[in-house]
């Protein structure tokens, strides 16, 4: 079993986002009257920041199991995904850059109505993707292209196709 | 994807920030200002001015401030939806734009509507029958319309409309129409004259897409899993749709950011050809009077939805192909 959670660091710059898109869009129509198109929008604004900033204090007290049969969320969130009930792996890659560099990984899994998201700062990350792409290829998932592409960057879907680990064969067979 | 847009919309506020002291600067780079523009207008034609209103104008919006200062109270106007006023034409901004902008709309969505029909079938055609003689007449075509200058066309279409056809194409209605409120005659008459401004300003992007289409779809064609797919025996025309004219549809998506701004703008140098009674002109017309607030707000405006637009282009393709494209061929 392997246990992962967020480090706190890696989420202060998160805090910072909230709080640097929900200062200004809070304070505008606070220091003086706006009209109801700015008002909408920096409404909308501030709505987004709070919902961020809630998320990643969801996350700070996240933590996910990964076992043979299951993966857990514990925390505020509670939900779990059996493998051998996986619908759907999806891994996005994301960057605000032009060139595409510095950023960051998103795997979202599903099975049924349990959805879960996670991103590539969360502590044992590519783990936690090799688990499920085996997951996914032992289920026969059909990945979209960009999933794959992005498996194949970070060598996994090879090596998870080719040689699922022992304990998740085991887990798949129960 | 929540973190993607939070991160998006953070960079978008700086970048507004700096787009703003960019045009602010600009527009107040020439010497003087419109007032006293205006009053060496009235000086050299021996008319006297009204120096009290010009005084009052100049104070009620800051000109006798520093610059700085002059900055903040048009950013603060911007924020509270007062785009300023229009000295030359001594209204609002709001509602000088705001007369110009419905026929800019029509002109500038009909303009991409007629891009997309017209490249998207085009595209697809040339690329799936690559070096064939209709390929070689589209290409032929296609480069025809992008070195041809939008203004140049709409010249020569006034020209031959008028030498062997004896008609004006210029405007987007005839003249009885122009101050009249609207009406089904009006409309009709905005239909007939409307496609000549379309293909004018429409050919060079309509060429453009069409080049990008047909070379996107030629590289994916190309790829291992279209041959797969092939050698399994999908069908082709199911091929086609199923990924590589998605793919080849990036381009479309990325250029959702350069509409918007384009939607409002119209083609200012083809309206100023063709008399379209767009924005482009208006605008035009504004920078060379250095009726600033007309013109920084307009700018500010089209700068805005240029931003967004990119934004929008970005969230989509962060959507629809959310993979790790590196340049210079480094991964991470």
């Amino acid at each position: 079993m392997t246990r992962h959670t967020y480090p706190v660091p890696a989420l202060f710059g998160d805090y910072l986002r909230a709080a640097a898109g929900l200062i200004p869009a809070v304070a505008v129509p606070a220091i003086a009257p706006v009209g109801i198109f700015e008002a909408t929008l920096l409404g909308g604004v501030a709505l987004l920041f709070a919902a961020f900033g809630i998320r990643t204090a969801l996350r700070q007290f996240t933590c996910i199991e990964v076992t043979a049969a299951a993966l857990r969320v514990s925390g505020a969130l509670r939900t779990k995904i059996s493998w051998d009930e996986l619908d759907r792996m999806r891994l996005a890659y994301y960057s605000t850059r032009r060139d595409g560099r510095d950023g960051w990984m998103q795997l979202e899994l599903r099975s049924g109505w349990s959805t879960l998201r996670v991103d590539s700062r969360i502590i044992g990350f590519s783990e936690l993707v090799t688990s499920s792409a085996q997951a996914a290829a032992m289920r026969g998932l059909q990945l979209d292209p960009a999933t794959s592409a992005n498996l194949q960057v970070l060598g996994i879907e090879r090596r998870a196709v080719m040689a699922p680990s022992r304990e998740l064969a085991a887990g798949g067979a129960e | 994807m929540l973190g993607y847009v939070v991160r998006r919309i953070l960079i978008m506020l700086p970048t507004l920030i700096a787009i703003s002291i960019v045009i602010f600067t600009i527009i107040n780079l020439p010497p003087g200002d419109y007032f006293s523009t205006y009053i060496a207008e009235l000086q050299s034609s021996g008319e006297a001015a009204d120096l009290a209103k010009i005084n009052f104008l100049k104070a009620q919006y800051g000109f006798d401030r520093p610059l700085w200062e002059q900055y903040i109270f048009w950013v603060g106007g911007l924020l509270h939806g007062d785009m300023g006023y229009s000295f030359a034409y001594n209204l609002p901004v709001n509602q000088v734009v705001g007369d110009r902008l419905l026929m800019t709309f029509i002109v500038s969505f009909a303009t991409i509507l007629f891009t997309y029909i017209v490249a998207f079938p085009i595209g697809v055609y040339s690329a799936t029958h690559q070096y064939s003689w209709s390929d070689h007449l589209l290409t032929f075509l296609g480069f025809l319309g992008l070195a041809t200058p939008s203004f140049l066309l709409a010249l020569v279409l006034l020209y031959l409309a008028n030498v062997y056809f004896g008609i004006s194409i210029g405007g987007l209605m005839d003249p009885k129409y122009v101050d009249q409120p609207w009406s089904f005659s009006k409309v009709v008459s905005v239909g007939a004259h409307l496609w000549i401004p379309v293909v004018v300003i429409g050919t060079a992007g309509t060429a453009s897409m069409i080049r990008r289409l047909r070379a996107n779809l030629l590289d994916e064609l190309q790829k291992q899993y279209v041959v797969t797919a092939r050698a399994k025996g999908l069908r082709p025309l199911k091929l086609l749709f199923k990924y590589p004219l998605r793919m080849a549809l990036n381009p479309f998506i990325s250029d959702i950011g350069s509409l918007l701004p384009h939607v409002i703008s119209g083609a200012a140098i083809v309206s100023v050809v063709m008399s379209l009674p767009t924005t482009g002109p208006m605008l035009l017309d504004a920078l060379r009077s250095q009726d600033m607030y007309l013109a920084g707000s307009f700018l500010m405006f089209m700068a805005f939805l240029t931003v967004i637009g990119v934004f929008v282009s970005d969230l989509a393709l962060a959507v629809l192909d959310p993979r790790i494209r590196l340049q210079a061929g480094r991964t991470q």
